[in-house]
């Protein structure tokens, strides 16, 4: 299927507008990212579903006010961060910001790196890596967690994380850093 | 961007492949279509309004006109006519003393019969005698003559009113009836000056008509009974 040239903003502006194609293309490009900032957070797919699909039916009743002041994917995921924040209010669950006392990131400066992509023979292995990383990112606090799937599954720059999650520009480089650092050392077992 | 290490964004987005269900990915699509169809029914419902609205509204307000003005020249048909609306000039004496009530009866009758007056003057101007006394003149003594012929004057404004109706063609079943009446009384009681009506009675019993003199003597005293008629005439 080909893709449509258009910019996220765009196609929410002519779904706005009424074309339904439009709305198509837009969730084709955000469902899996959103699908697992949910999924990665909550760590239970029933509740994954239950705020996705909450996140996207706002996304519809907003539509008709929607102007783009803002990237598409910040505002999207600004839905979704005060969505899952609800979340957890609901479920007694206060997410905390562990920089302080968190000593584990402090070598996050010299850090090894990542594994090598391997040869098409170590697939498994491959594969094996990439469950720990999953487990690994499971086991960051949440905030820290949270950068870590803005930046990478809503592809959002520093300032824009900064801006959805409320604090400052400077917080948010910190949490990233920790956050790759711990990934990185529960990693190093399969280098 | 951040400053996440390149090969570990690369070996999460590898491994990061989970997707919605297809249910939800059917129920989230299906919400939006009957979004979209909902706002383009009521885009659609709005831009019919808008497009009547102009018209529907002139109309509205030309009928809304039209009715009013109608109804303006049917409870006040003296205001209508410009050309023929009299000049209000002073009353030549005192009219007869009467009650407030009987006054104030007598004068929603008169402007009636005033109205009809005035346009009986205004299309048929042939059928009323040459008159020294102006129309205004007239009016304001029959409205003094109102007073104390009120049953008879009743009946004749409604025939008045009746007839200025008229031209609208709500010709009037009483007109039959007033027009029955002799027209010279009719013109006694309603038009003449006093001075113009002794001149009558004089002149009537110079042709030696006594009876019609006295008849219209009486009818003069009946009607202006604090003026002083002359010897003349009153012998």
């Amino acid at each position: 299927m080909q893709q449509d040239p258009r910019t996220d903003e765009a196609l929410m502006l002519a779904y706005r507008d009424g074309d339904g194609a439009a709305f198509e293309a837009l969730y084709g490009r955000w469902r899996g990212p959103l699908y697992r900032y949910f999924l990665r957070q909550c760590g239970h797919a029933g509740e994954a579903d239950e705020l996705f699909q909450d996140v996207f039916m706002r996304m519809i009743g907003a539509a008709a006010n929607y102007e783009p002041t803002a990237r598409f994917s910040t505002w999207l995921f600004r839905i979704a961060h005060n969505r899952l924040v609800d979340h957890w209010r609901k479920m007694g669950r206060e997410p905390v910001d562990p920089l302080p006392s968190d000593e584990d990131g402090d070598d996050c400066g010299n850090n090894p790196p990542a594994a090598e992509d391997s040869a098409p023979d170590r697939q498994v292995e491959r594969r094996e890596l990439g469950e720990a990383l999953m487990a690994a990112l499971n086991e960051l606090p949440d905030l820290q967690r949270e950068a870590f799937l803005l930046a990478e599954e809503g592809g959002l720059t520093l300032e824009q994380i900064a801006s959805i999650s409320g604090v400052g520009r400077e917080t948010i480089k910190s949490r990233l850093r920790y956050a790759t650092g711990k990934l990185r050392n529960k990693l190093e077992p399969w280098r | 961007m951040t400053d996440i290490d390149p090969k570990l964004s690369r070996l999460y987005r590898e491994t990061s492949t989970e997707g919605p269900p297809a249910v939800l990915d059917a129920a989230i699509l299906a919400a939006a279509k009957k979004q979209v169809a909902i706002r383009q029914g009521r885009k659609r419902s709005s831009s019919i309004w808008a497009r009547w609205m102009v018209p529907a509204s002139a109309v509205a307000t030309l009928v809304l006109g039209v009715s009013i003005a109608l109804l303006v020249e049917r409870e006040h048909p003296e205001t209508t006519d410009d050309t023929a609306t009299p000049q209000i000039a002073p009353r030549p004496q005192s009219p007869p003393p009467a009650s407030v009530k009987e006054t104030a009866k007598a004068k929603t009758v008169d402007s009636a019969a005033r109205g009809a007056a005035v346009k009986k003057e205004a299309q048929a101007p042939v059928l009323r005698p040459a008159e020294p006394a102006s129309s205004a003149a007239d009016t304001v003594q029959a409205e003094g003559r109102a007073q104390t012929t009120e049953p008879r004057m009743q009946t004749e404004s409604t025939a008045a009113r009746d007839a200025a109706m008229g031209g609208l063609g709500a010709a009037a079943p009483a007109a039959p009836t007033a027009a029955a009446r002799p027209a010279p009384m009719r013109q006694h009681a309603t038009q003449r000056s006093p001075e113009a009506w002794l001149e009558d009675i004089g002149r009537l019993k110079r042709e030696g008509r006594e009876t019609e003199a006295a008849e219209q003597l009486a009818e003069f005293r009946k009607a202006y009974p604090a003026y002083a008629v002359p010897e003349s005439v009153s012998k």
